[in-house]
Parts: C-alpha cells; sequence; structure tokens
C-alpha cells in the first residue's frame, strides 16, 4: 500500500467541554475520493477546519506528504498543497469574480505576480465554467454559482489535496448533476478529494473510500458499499431497530 | 498600464508643485498660499496614511492622534532636549512611531478577537495613555507644553515657509505614491481580500499576520513623519492639542468622505474637508464651521456612500467642467472674497454636482448624449 498522502493521527479537539472530535484516525491516498460522512454534529466539519489549520488541535497530529502541518497557519498549509471550499460560499463582496480567484492564484501556490495570477485566475474561471462572469462583481452570481467561484478559488492553488464541504448543499437536481461532473472533472485532473456531503446517493457514487464520524468518532471506515451495510452506520442514521433488521 | 506610467505622473505633479514657491517670487503672491498649501499637504499626507490601514486592510482606527503625538513628540524632544537637527528628527519620528506600531500590532493581531469595534477602541486606548505618559514625563513635555524655538533652514531650502511648503510636498507626494504602489501591487490584493473576509483571505493564501504587521507599521511611520514636520509648523506644542480627537476625527472624516476603497479618496477628501474649514473658520462663521462640516458629513454618508472617488470616476470630465466653470464665475462676479474661498465654494457645487442621484443624472445628460455617443447609459426607462 502506497504511503498515504494526509494523515491524521488520533485527532482530538474540544470546544470547552464539546468533544467535537476525539481521537479521530484517518488518512488519504494519492488519487482518492474520500467521502466523509456523519450525521448533524459528528464532526465532519470541524475536521476539515484541522487538517486546513483553521481550528487549533487539542491532540493529535496531522502529517502532509510526509511533512507535519499540525500548528502550521492556514496560508501555509493552503500553499503546501491543501485547498478547502466553504459550505456556505464566502466570496470578497468588494470584488469582481477575477479579482476574487486572483487572490489565491496570487498567494495560494507560490509567489506569483500578478500578471502570472490574472492568467492562471482565468483559467480556473474557464474549467469552472464560470469565465464570462469574469468582470462582473460577485453580487451578480446565484448561490450555485458562487459555490463553482469557491471551486474556482481554491482550484487556482493548483491544490494536491481539495477539500469540499457540502458543495451540493441547497441546488437543485440539475445543478448537484453538474456539481458531480465538476468533481469528477477536478478528480480526473489529478486531485485528491476528501467531500463532506449529506446527499448519500451522490456520496456512494463519487467516493473511492467512506470514512463516518458519529459523535466525533471514527465509526466506518472502508469502501462505501461496504460501509453503507455496516450496522454501525445504519444505527448512526436511522436508529437501532432499523440496524436489527 | 505601463509600469512607469505612474512614478512618472507623481514625479511630474511633483515638478510642478515644487515650483510654486519660485512662482511666488516671480509673480509675489502672498505667503498664505504657500502656508495653505503645506496645510493642504499636511492633511493628505495624514489622511493618506489613515486609509492604507484603515481603508485598505479594513482595520479602522481611531489611534490616529497616538502615532501623530510620537512624531510630533520625537521630533520636540530631540530638538529642545538634545539640540538635534531636525532634519534628523523628522525620519526619526516616523521610525518611533512605525516601531511602536509593531509593539502593539505584535499582540493585538496575534489576538484574533481584537476586530472591528474592539480594534477601533483599543487604538483610541493608545491615544489616552501616551497622553498620560507624556504629560507625567519631565524629560518629554511634564504637562507644561514644549516651545520650539525658529528652526533654522538650510539654505537649499529657502526660507522657513518654503521650506515647510517643499517638505510637506515631499512627504504628502511619497504617502501617496506609496499608497498608490500599495493599491496596484499584490500586497494590496491580500489587504483588499484581509478587509473582505480575513479568515477566508487566510484560507487562500494570503499571510495575513504579516501582511497586517507590515501595513500597520508603514501606515505609522508616514503618520509620525508627517506629523514630525507639523511639530515645526505648531511651535508650541501641548499634550491637549496634539493627543486630542482632532488628528483622528478628521482623517476619518476625509478618507470616508473621499473615499477608502482608492488611493485618491482621501486626498480628493483632504483638500475638500480643509479647504472648507479653512474657508468657514476665516470667514468670521467660525461657530458655524462645525455645524455646516457637520451637516455635510450627514448628507455625503446617506447620500454618497462610496465616497465622492467612486462617483467621480463616473462623471469625470462633467464633474471638472463644473468645477472650472464655477471657479471662474466665481472669480468673475468676485463672489467669496479670497481666491482660498471661491475655490472652496466651486467644490461645495461640484460635490452637490455629484449628489444628483444617477437615474436624475441620466435624465438631465441624456439630451447631450451625442456628446459622448461610445459610451452606453446605464439607465434606460424609456
Amino acid at each position: 500500500m502506497p504511503e498515504p498522502t494526509l494523515t491524521c493521527t488520533h485527532i482530538s479537539k474540544h470546544f470547552g467541554g464539546v468533544r467535537a472530535l476525539n481521537g479521530v484516525n484517518a488518512t488519504v491516498s494519492q488519487g482518492e475520493i474520500l467521502g466523509l460522512v456523519g450525521p448533524n454534529g459528528s464532526g465532519k466539519s470541524t475536521l476539515i477546519n484541522v487538517i486546513s489549520g483553521q481550528h487549533a488541535v487539542t491532540d493529535g497530529q496531522v502529517t502532509f506528504k510526509g511533512r507535519d502541518i499540525t500548528h502550521d497557519a492556514p496560508h501555509t498549509v493552503t500553499q503546501l498543497g491543501i485547498a478547502r471550499t466553504y459550505q456556505i460560499p464566502r466570496p470578497f463582496t468588494s470584488m469582481t469574480v477575477l479579482r476574487n480567484v486572483m487572490v489565491s492564484s496570487t498567494f495560494g501556490h507560490s509567489n506569483r505576480g500578478l500578471e502570472q495570477a490574472r492568467h492562471d485566475a482565468y483559467e480556473a474561471l474557464e474549467f469552472t465554467g464560470l469565465a464570462h462572469y469574469a468582470d462582473k462583481p460577485v453580487g451578480k452570481l446565484n448561490l450555485h454559482q458562487r459555490k463553482f467561484l469557491e471551486l474556482a478559488r481554491a482550484l487556482s492553488t493548483k491544490p494536491e489535496l481539495l477539500l469540499l464541504d457540502e458543495v451540493m448543499a441547497g441546488l437543485n437536481p440539475t445543478e448537484v448533476d453538474e456539481s458531480i461532473k465538476m468533481i469528477r472533472k477536478i478528480h480526473n485532473s489529478g486531485v485528491t478529494l476528501i467531500i463532506v456531503e449529506h446527499l448519500m446517493r451522490v456520496v456512494t457514487s463519487l467516493s473511492t473510500r467512506m470514512l463516518v464520524l458519529n459523535y466525533g468518532q471514527v465509526i466506518a471506515d472502508g469502501e462505501p458499499a461496504q460501509v453503507m451495510n455496516d450496522p454501525n452506520v445504519v444505527t448512526a442514521y436511522l436508529g437501532k431497530d432499523y440496524a436489527r433488521q | 498600464m505601463k509600469k512607469w506610467y505612474g512614478p512618472l505622473g507623481f514625479l511630474g505633479v511633483g515638478l510642478l508643485l515644487a515650483l510654486v514657491p519660485w512662482l511666488k517670487t516671480v509673480f509675489g503672491f502672498p505667503t498664505f498660499y504657500l502656508i495653505f498649501l503645506y496645510f493642504t499637504f499636511f492633511w493628505i499626507a495624514q489622511a493618506s496614511s489613515w486609509n492604507m490601514l484603515s481603508g485598505y486592510s479594513g482595520y479602522f482606527s481611531f489611534g490616529q492622534g497616538a502615532f501623530f503625538g510620537i512624531g510630533v513628540y520625537t521630533i520636540a524632544t530631540l530638538i529642545d532636549k538634545y539640540n538635534v537637527s531636525f532634519l534628523i528628527g523628522l525620519p526619526l519620528g516616523g521610525i518611533l512611531a512605525a516601531l511602536v506600531g509593531l509593539g502593539i500590532g505584535f499582540v493585538v493581531f496575534r489576538l484574533r478577537l481584537l476586530k472591528g469595534e474592539l480594534f477601533a477602541l483599543l487604538t483610541l486606548a493608545v491615544d489616552f495613555v501616551l497622553a498620560a505618559v507624556v504629560r507625567n514625563s519631565n524629560a518629554i513635555d511634564g504637562g507644561f507644553g514644549v516651545r520650539l524655538g525658529s528652526v533654522k533652514p538650510p539654505a537649499f531650502l529657502g526660507d522657513f515657509t518654503t521650506m515647510m511648503y517643499l517638505l510637506g510636498l515631499v512627504i504628502a507626494l511619497l504617502t501617496v505614491f506609496v499608497s498608490y504602489s500599495i493599491y496596484h501591487s499584490r500586497f494590496g490584493l491580500g489587504l483588499f481580500a484581509i478587509r473582505d473576509d480575513e479568515a477566508v483571505a487566510e484560507g487562500l493564501g494570503v499571510p495575513t499576520f504579516r501582511f497586517k504587521m507590515t501595513i500597520f507599521a508603514l501606515s505609522c511611520f508616514f503618520i509620525g513623519l508627517s506629523g514630525a514636520l507639523q511639530a515645526l509648523q505648531i511651535g508650541y506644542i501641548t499634550v491637549e492639542g496634539i493627543f486630542s480627537l482632532r488628528v483622528p476625527l478628521f482623517v476619518i472624516m476625509m478618507s470616508i468622505l473621499g473615499g477608502r476603497q482608492h488611493w485618491l479618496g482621501p486626498v480628493i477628501g483632504a483638500v475638500i474637508i480643509f479647504t472648507l474649514t479653512d474657508t468657514f473658520s476665516k470667514a468670521s462663521i467660525e461657530y458655524l464651521n462645525q455645524i455646516i462640516i457637520g451637516s455635510f458629513l450627514i448628507i455625503m454618508t446617506l447620500f454618497l456612500r462610496d465616497g465622492i472617488y467612486e462617483r467621480l470616476k463616473q462623471r469625470l470630465w462633467l464633474s471638472l467642467a463644473v468645477l472650472f466653470i464655477a471657479t471662474v464665475v466665481l472669480m468673475i462676479t468676485g463672489l467669496g472674497e479670497r481666491l482660498i474661498s471661491q475655490l472652496a465654494y466651486a467644490m461645495l457645487i461640484t460635490v452637490a454636482f455629484l449628489l444628483i442621484p444617477d437615474h436624475l443624472y441620466h435624465k438631465l445628460i441624456s439630451p447631450f448624449q451625442f456628446l459622448h455617443s461610445d459610451e452606453p447609459v446605464g439607465v434606460s426607462d424609456a
């Protein structure tokens, strides 16, 4: 088995008395799409925040390509090759669509001049199909487009690992299908992915492996089909009665 | 845009303005105009340095007075107590202000909680603390004020007024040029991202802590430098005068009125506000001054939210035409008595023109559309 790209070892994150994550172990290898699922409040977003450096851990270690990134600042983590998107899009509201992406293409990878960054940003917009909105203010974009803008920003940092936090939430079925295509396209371009998703249909079809969290602990880790039939997972989602059947 | 375009423009404006003292000796216009222009430069430098921190990065500072005071008291102490040349005192004023800024920034920016109104309050507190320290420290002031003897200008800078004019010009130009350069650089892009959403900016790779420290230090340096020069102009320095809220309130007002999103905003704001206050305080309506400026501020924040610059950009040529015609008419009719007052009234008229709401404006100019047919009209309700 190849050396995992990302390794989370015994991650704990406590908010006061709340144990959002409790001894979580997780790995992602290159080329995988890891589906991160679990009921509301199970710690999925917290884990994303820990990996991307937004939250300091209470305990544990995160390594990326053999380097300990547990205590690195978010911007360092991004520059090392881990990008993320937000569940609720957070564009820079005073800027145009292109400038939004320029922020990440300028700072997200290595030191780049503005001209090169503009070029890269435009490329990311073309990839996500937003190129003709380049000079529009962000206010003109709808939710679906804002989610794709999040993707464009993340992609313009040229990540090796991309953390997608609920890209599909709030989208209509057509938009969900487009998003699935987009995620496949990103994966095919050689990016390893961790996707947090509530839509089981989507996550089981996309993922190469799934990790299920409940109350901040890993309750299942493996092939989608196998994970979905795991009694622990069924219990976590539907209650004990269903698990017995 | 070509790289040398901007620096060359600044150089050109600088050289033209540097000719003014020479024109004065040729045409013999009153010294008063040089002093007026010096103060305009002072406010341009102050407002621009405030804006490069607070306008660009969104960290709203009320602490302008503190760093201004550091500049003033650095040079005053050096001249008064240690007999050091003011030419050394000037940069030292800026450097000391920057160092204090770095110290405060290191503490404040480490604590992520200190944003928004808390940051504003904290910087205000710095002002009060420094005032107390200076007032109670005999080595600096001790509560009696410091009287700077007349400063002897070096021969190449002419007499005192000319020297102040030239140094004020250099500092203002330098400040605005730095502000302009940041605006067009990747550093500026990072700062704007911080202003919009700091956590996201950091997540996309912007080294937010380093950028905030850098811009805070730069801003403080120019506040201190310009403050140090102002010390020579004031002559008699008191804690109450220096650490008062006058400087912070004025730079905030100027930047907001002019527009915080662009490097030109605070320059425009400084010129208009200073010319207006100068006019009203001289026109023996001193008691009305604050009321007028206050109402002006209210009207502007209500109807020109993004500042004068944003509107001016859209109506540039017509606004300049209004300004020019108004000035000429006022000068010919002799209304407003002094040239500066006439300029102030002309500016007021131009601002009034800018206050016309967009839909009314487009109706007004629609008969003259053939004048600029290449520009599409934003509103059409035909």
